[in-house]
């Protein structure tokens, strides 16, 4: 069963960004990524990150590809922008190199000895739930990337209706 | 079973999808798209690692969280300058924006 839905989900996250990079429509492209992140929110839930899957879905699936999708609308070059530029054969060696370098650097060391073990995290006030666990790190060891993180969005969410607005 | 080898070549083969795209591709839109496609490439093996190998610490989560957040604030401030950009110039490729070349 976590076979078949992990097969299902990495499909989806592989086919999703072929498409991506190969389709010239770029609407379809869109979609693409689509699919490609939803599989990501699916290994999420595999690998016990419920709250991470939730926001992947809001975030990404809900968020980030409808202000994509936007952009599409509004610059409006739908078939004939997409297409590849001239170093696309460097581009394929590139790509190619860096996946077979990062596989083996990866698997170079054997993890036969990591087990999928089960979760057991401390239990926080009288709960020992994902989300109440990370929301309490977030407010003790965290907290200053927290914070900074919130005057980043502040200062982004005003960068861009400063740029984007109508002179 | 799924071990922690599937889960880093997958994300391994979504980071170098999207290099490509963000190498090869001369729309702005689709780069960015590609930006996106590798960050969650890296999200991926960053859950996985914390999973497999500290299961009750949650470090790569907290690590995801931020990346979230990065990305959320790259795309806004990207598309904000996209939109400026295909205003003035009424084109979105990359080969268009040589403003500064020489």
């Amino acid at each position: 069963m976590v076979a078949l839905v992990f097969t299902a989900g990495s499909a989806a996250i592989l086919v999703g960004a072929m498409v991506v990079v190969m389709v010239p429509n770029i609407f379809i492209a869109a979609l693409g990524l689509v699919a490609s992140l939803a599989g990501i929110a699916v290994l999420y839930i595999l690998l016990d990150a419920d709250f991470l899957a939730a926001a992947q879905f809001m975030i990404y699936v809900g968020g980030i590809s409808v202000l994509i999708l936007f952009a599409v609308m509004l610059t409006a070059q739908i078939n004939r922008a997409s297409t590849a530029n001239r170093l696309t054969p460097i581009a394929i060696l590139i790509s190619v190199v860096s996946f077979l370098g990062i596989s083996y650097a990866m698997t170079r060391e054997s993890w036969s000895g990591v087990e999928f073990g089960n979760v057991l995290l401390p239990m926080v006030g009288s709960s020992d739930q994902e989300g109440t666990y990370l929301g309490d790190i977030l407010f003790t060891d965290f907290l200053l990337p927290f914070e900074l993180a919130g005057i980043l969005l502040l200062v982004a969410t005003i960068a861009a209706l400063v740029v984007a607005r109508e002179r | 079973m799924i071990a922690l080898e599937h889960y880093l070549i997958l994300s391994a083969a979504l980071f170098s999808i999207g290099l490509f795209g963000s190498l090869a591709k001369r729309n702005v839109v689709i780069i960015l798209m590609s930006i996106e496609l590798m960050l969650n490439g890296i999200n991926l093996s960053l859950v996985a690692f914390s999973r497999f190998l500290l299961p009750s610490e949650m470090v790569g989560h907290i690590f995801v969280l931020f990346i979230f957040t990065i990305a959320a604030v790259e795309v806004a401030i990207a598309l904000a300058i996209l939109l400026v950009i295909f205003y003035k110039k009424s084109s979105i490729n990359s080969s268009d924006l040589d403003l500064l070349k020489w």
